[in-house]
């Protein structure tokens, strides 16, 4: 049995990924594997070697016993090379060991020319982690929590992607950094307008319900005064210099709204306000980042520019994309798919005048983009009704058009949704004339219909598989045709529909809500353990369940409380919004929650 | 027996500000019932004797309940509802909710027994609704500083309805308090009946208020070494290192009540010394409420002619650089203000308090890059501030005259009018209008104009103004005009402001059940507008006569 047969035994135990993944791997021929003189192999990596060239074992001795390693309860060391310095590593120490390798064609050599037996089972090797990843490892969180998890690099091997191995080194120090007793405060930074607006306000609201002190930056009230500027130069030559002008004040306001809140993390969404500048400024003051680029990045390639600059960069896309950061060096790249808020996106009992406003057989509510335009021609008879913007009303969808092509709002929305029998959900192209025939991130449409219990006819795409049972909680066509059918079909079967409709809510609750996501972006990011205690814990003394079962028969609040889900955890700013809008002269039970929210804000006097 | 509810729960220096409106309520209604709600934190101001009741609102207590992670917003509201309830279900005949604090007007607005609230309460709309055009009148006043006169304490007796027959702040002193600073005079060896004490506030609320710890310092020293005083510091507790470095700076004995005394007994201590000098802080309206005369020290935002000292004589001095005083939101990087103020001045000032009877020894010259103003009581008894030599003027300056005047007049302080001419009389007493004629005849002539523009627009607003939607929905357009109008116009901004105040009062109530009460509101403004327009043309042309005859 050679080395390689018998390294990759011992590590399939341990790592089975790992050993299929090195199995797979073709020899290299950018390493050479030489003698040093004292007959010990070593390898030259693009000429240059990783140890030392007359005495390996005697150099990863020295090395060894110059590093501080105290009471370490877990050692993380970065770089493998032939681990004779981990085999020095392993006879000074009894921590846990966690090595990061980022060059599988290096751990292949070390596996195909060493045997290393005595050391695989001892230690958990990781090839090329996310950086922050290593953060979460159950032995580098418990080691960080105590302050006691040297890092021990390997400079040679470090040379050979320095990038790479600095980031690891970043996310750990800053590990050891945020452990501290206080909540963790997250700012929120939305764009001035757009779709991901909202969704940086249901992040906001997200954190805040995993027990994260949530700050929402608004940008929005930016947005008259870009409208303006944009109108009012619009086609001069000095727009462009304009908008520049202001992307880089908002930047900066965005700075000191930073500086100024100091939160733990801060986290863009898609659109919001980010610069390189702005970016490098936070990293050089060792401000942890984290984006959510919840857009298509075919259509916008401004990641290319910011992904590197972010601790963390949060997709609804992978694969492909993947692939692209990884050669920017953007090594925290996590998959986040989007999801709905069940306070906003919920069931409602619709009143005639409602019914009679929003419903219909068919209808889209969203901009009417090209493929939408195209295939809404083939369901006139129908008669559709279209919701939002950008339809084209010189068409033959001009008598399907609602409201003038007007805008529409959340509750709007949510009414559209419970008042139509079918909800159709195309995913949006610029090039298809239909379905696009490789559509892979499922938009946010998706979950706030299944969240409103409402039914849809979906698109196919490549990732919707993974989050909705297709043929249970979502039905998918990828044709005209097969669309038409299925539209028949489903007004036919009010019955299927409605029990669609009720599993495809049941999942978005239980596995696609911004408080879910939010706690998964945090657990990217931090330890486990450290979140624990750094957020209040998620059985919040505001769900409403529990607030009906202790208080007593005939509370103010109860009436009020009885109107949201069980599950919902209320906040006094959001019972005074639910409460506003009866309208009339405000109640006792509203002025007292104003009360005690304007003393919130007040805070203590001195 | 009328029962009466006065909501204040600010600072300090607002609590004593309110004492003159409860001494006029006690005259007006009496008998009556007079309960106080304050904030616990100055629970040891003592009141006892101008209230019945005093109900001292925790709201640091309050504010930390909510903040517990632990309890349930069912348990935060009953707790809240804890205060609330006792006062809520009472019956009150009058409830002044003195200004501004939010917590009160949502006070005032849970009342459900209240007859007449004069204050803010929480309209329909969830905006706030003013109740009368006094409260209105003080609202705009934080907006419009250019042109007010109007101090605070007159202020909140207009929006109480009350004329106290005595313009005094009130802080009655216990006999404890009185023995605590007999007991600390004659611990420091000092005797407050021979020796000149000097009390020094160098702390303020904010940084942009305080002259400065080395000016106190080195104006401790030389009222030490020159004037022979002795120098009393006083503050907060949180002020104990700025009175060590202060001490340290001053190079000379001074005496530290800085953190030793409450309230009450801070009070005793004032009354004993002979002088204060200091910013615009809480001590300087006791030291007004005690008859301790007071030199304040007007920097950064503070707008002197709003919360100066309350008391007949007292002295304020301001920077006359531009930008004083400075936007409340104003980040200031250079504090130009406070250098501009040099201790040497003050010390002259002081001087003048201590030892002479007027201010006729004192020069000009001495006080290059400052005003000094005394406070007097004027004919209708509105405290106003004049200056002590003849500036020039600005034009706001000049408008600020005529708007005190206009609002004398329309809010019930002054009888019958004077004429443009005897105004142009009292400034010419005060200021220096040679100076200022050209920084005032363009500006006077173009604020007339915009005020005939508002007051055509109320006018036709007023008349088109009749019970049809469409009218009331017409008469929003001329208000968005107006207030746009107003926004870049300084001299009719205070108008402008009033009516959106008078609108947003009937925010979410049925436009055409507002409509009297709108078309009362527009009606008054205009006419104000008027009168005041009327005077400015009429002293605009006097004042050209005049020139014509002087070249």
């Amino acid at each position: 049995m050679s080395f390689f047969e018998k390294n990759l035994e011992i590590l399939r135990q341990h790592n089975a990924g790992l050993a299929q993944a090195l199995l797979a791997s073709p020899a290299s021929p950018s390493i050479q594997v030489i003698s040093a003189k004292s007959r010990d192999l070593i390898p030259l990596a693009e000429g240059r070697a990783l140890h030392s060239v007359y005495n390996p074992v005697e150099e990863a001795a020295r090395f060894v016993s110059a590093q501080a390693l105290g009471e370490a309860r877990a050692i993380v060391a970065l770089g493998f090379g032939f681990a004779y310095h981990i085999e020095e590593l392993l006879k000074k120490s009894r921590a846990p060991i966690i090595v990061v390798e980022r060059r599988l064609d290096v751990l292949r050599a070390a596996m195909e020319s060493r045997d290393l037996e005595q050391i695989l089972p001892a230690l958990t090797l990781l090839h090329s982690p996310a950086p922050s990843s290593i953060v979460t490892n159950k032995y580098v969180a418990d080691a960080l929590g105590a302050g006691a998890c040297p890092i021990v690099t390997h400079d040679a091997s470090a040379r050979l992607d320095p990038e790479y191995y600095s980031a690891v080194k970043l996310r750990m120090q800053r590990g050891i950094r945020s452990d501290t007793a206080k909540r963790l405060k997250v700012l929120v930074v939305s764009p001035v307008f757009g779709g991901s607006w909202s969704v940086a306000h249901y992040c906001a609201s997200g954190l805040k319900d995993v027990g994260c002190e949530s700050v929402f930056l608004d940008m929005s009230p930016f947005h008259q005064a870009l409208k303006y500027l944009d109108e009012s130069l619009k086609n001069t030559t000095i727009q462009p210099r304009m908008s520049e002008l202001f992307h880089r004040l908002l930047c900066e306001f965005t700075y000191w709204k930073i500086r100024q809140t100091e939160p733990d993390l801060v986290f863009f969404l898609a659109q919001a306000p980010v610069s390189t500048e702005l970016l490098s400024k936070l990293r050089e003051e060792k401000i942890q980042t984290a984006f959510w680029f919840v857009e298509n990045h075919k259509l916008f390639p401004y990641w290319n520019e910011i992904a590197p600059l972010c601790d963390c960069f949060f997709t609804i896309q992978r694969g492909e994309f993947f692939s692209k950061l990884d050669v920017l060096n953007a090594f925290d790249h996590f998959y986040l798919p989007l999801c709905c808020e069940p306070s906003a996106h919920r069931p409602q009992e619709l009143d005639a005048q409602d019914l009679a406003r929003y419903g219909s057989d068919l209808s889209v509510a969203g901009f009417g983009y090209y493929n939408r335009l195209h295939m809404l021609q083939g369901l006139t008879d129908f008669s559709p009704k279209l919701w939002g913007p950008g339809w084209n009303r010189s068409s033959a969808l001009a008598p399907f058009i609602q409201d003038s092509g007007a805008d529409f709002d959340v509750e709007t929305m949510v009414k559209i949704y419970n008042a139509s029998s079918i909800n159709l959900n195309l995913h949006s192209s610029t090039y298809a004339t239909g379905v696009e025939p490789d559509g892979d991130f499922v938009n946010p449409r998706t979950f706030e219909i299944a969240g409103s219990g409402a039914f849809q006819l979906c698109d196919e795409r490549s990732e919707l598989g993974e989050l909705f049972s297709i043929g249970s909680e979502i039905i998918t066509f990828r044709n005209l045709q097969g669309l038409r059918e299925l539209i028949r079909h489903y007004l036919d079967h009010p019955r299927e529909r409605k029990e669609i409709a009720n599993r495809s809510r049941q999942r978005a609750l239980s596995d696609h809500t911004y408080r879910l996501r939010m706690r998964q972006m945090l657990e990217c990011i931090y330890p486990a353990d450290l979140l624990d205690r750094r957020t209040v814990r998620l059985d919040h003394p505001d769900q409403v369940s529990r607030l009906l079962a202790e208080m007593p028969a005939g509370h103010d609040l109860q009436p009020l409380l009885k109107t949201y889900q069980p599950d919902f955890h209320v906040t006094i700013s959001g019972l005074i919004k639910d409460l506003a809008k009866a309208g009339g002269t405000p109640a006792p039970v509203e002025i007292t929650l104003r009360w005690m929210e304007n003393v919130l804000t007040q805070g203590l006097r001195r | 027996m009328k029962q009466i509810l006065v909501l204040q729960n600010q600072r300090i220096g607002d609590t004593l500000q309110t004492t003159p409106l409860l001494c006029g309520l006690r005259e007006k209604y009496d008998p009556c019932r007079i309960t106080i709600v304050t904030n616990r934190l100055y629970a040891d101001l003592n009141l006892g004797s101008l209230a019945d009741e005093i109900i001292n609102f925790d709201q640091n207590g309050l504010c930390e309940t909510l903040q517990d992670p632990n309890l349930s917003i069912a348990r935060k509201y009953d707790y809240a509802r804890g205060f609330l309830d006792p006062l809520c279900t009472r019956r009150f005949d009058l409830v002044i909710d003195v200004p501004a604090d939010t917590n009160m007007h949502l006070l005032a607005s849970a009342l459900r027994n209240a007859g007449n609230v004069r204050g803010v309460t929480l309209s329909p709309g969830r905006s706030w609704s003013y109740s009368h055009p006094e409260v209105m009148l003080l609202y705009t006043i934080g907006l419009c500083r250019e042109v007010n006169r109007f101090n605070l304490v007159d202020l909140h007796n207009l929006l109480a309805g009350v004329r106290p027959s005595e313009q005094k702040l009130r802080l009655p002193l216990d006999q404890d308090a009185e023995s605590y600073a007999a007991g600390f005079w004659a611990e420091n060896g000092i005797d407050p009946q021979k020796d000149v004490v000097v009390a020094l506030q160098a702390g303020a609320s904010e940084e942009r208020k305080r002259w400065g710890e080395v000016n106190f310092a080195q104006l401790a020293r030389m009222l030490v070494e020159r004037l022979g005083a002795r120098a009393l510091l006083c503050g907060s507790s949180e002020e104990q290192s700025l009175g060590a470095r202060i001490a340290r700076e001053a190079g000379v004995p001074v005496v530290s009540a800085i953190g030793k005394t409450g309230i009450s007994q801070l009070a005793s201590m004032i009354r004993g010394c002979r002088l204060l000098v200091t910013n615009d802080t809480g001590t300087m309206h006791i030291a007004a409420a005690v008859g301790t005369p007071v030199i304040d020290i007007s920097t950064g935002p503070v707008f002197f002619r709003e919360t100066g000292p309350y008391a007949e004589g007292s002295i304020v001095v301001e920077s006359d650089i531009g930008c004083s005083p400075c936007n409340f939101n104003a980040v200031c990087r250079h504090y130009a203000c406070r250098e501009s103020i040099k201790p040497e001045m003050l010390l002259r000032l002081a001087e003048m308090l201590l030892y002479k009877e007027n201010a006729a020894f004192l020069s000009a010259q001495d006080f290059q890059g400052v005003r000094i103003h005394r406070a007097t009581f004027n004919d209708v008894g509105r405290l106003d501030f004049k200056p002590l030599f003849r500036y020039p003027m600005s034009l706001f300056q000049f408008l600020g005259f005529f708007y005190a005047h206009t609002w004398e007049v329309f809010y019930g302080m002054r009888p019958s009018p004077k004429t443009a001419a005897a105004i142009l009389a009292e400034i010419a007493e005060m200021h220096d209008i040679e100076k200022s004629w050209p920084f005032i005849f363009s500006g006077l002539k173009e604020s007339a104009q915009d005020l005939r523009h508002v007051e055509e627009q109320l006018c036709v607003g007023e008349k088109n103004l009749c019970p049809a939607r469409a009218s009331v929905e017409e008469f929003e357009k001329i208000y968005n005009e107006l207030s746009f109008f107003g926004a870049t116009r300084p001299s009719v901004r205070h108008f402008t402001t009033l009516l959106s105040l008078a609108l947003e009062s009937q925010s979410g109530v049925d436009p055409l059940a507002a409509l009297n009460k709108i078309r009362d509101s527009v009606r008054f403004l205009a006419r104000q507008v008027q009168f005041l327009r009327r005077q400015l043309v009429e002293a605009a042309q006097l004042l050209e006569n005049g020139q014509k005859k002087a070249s």
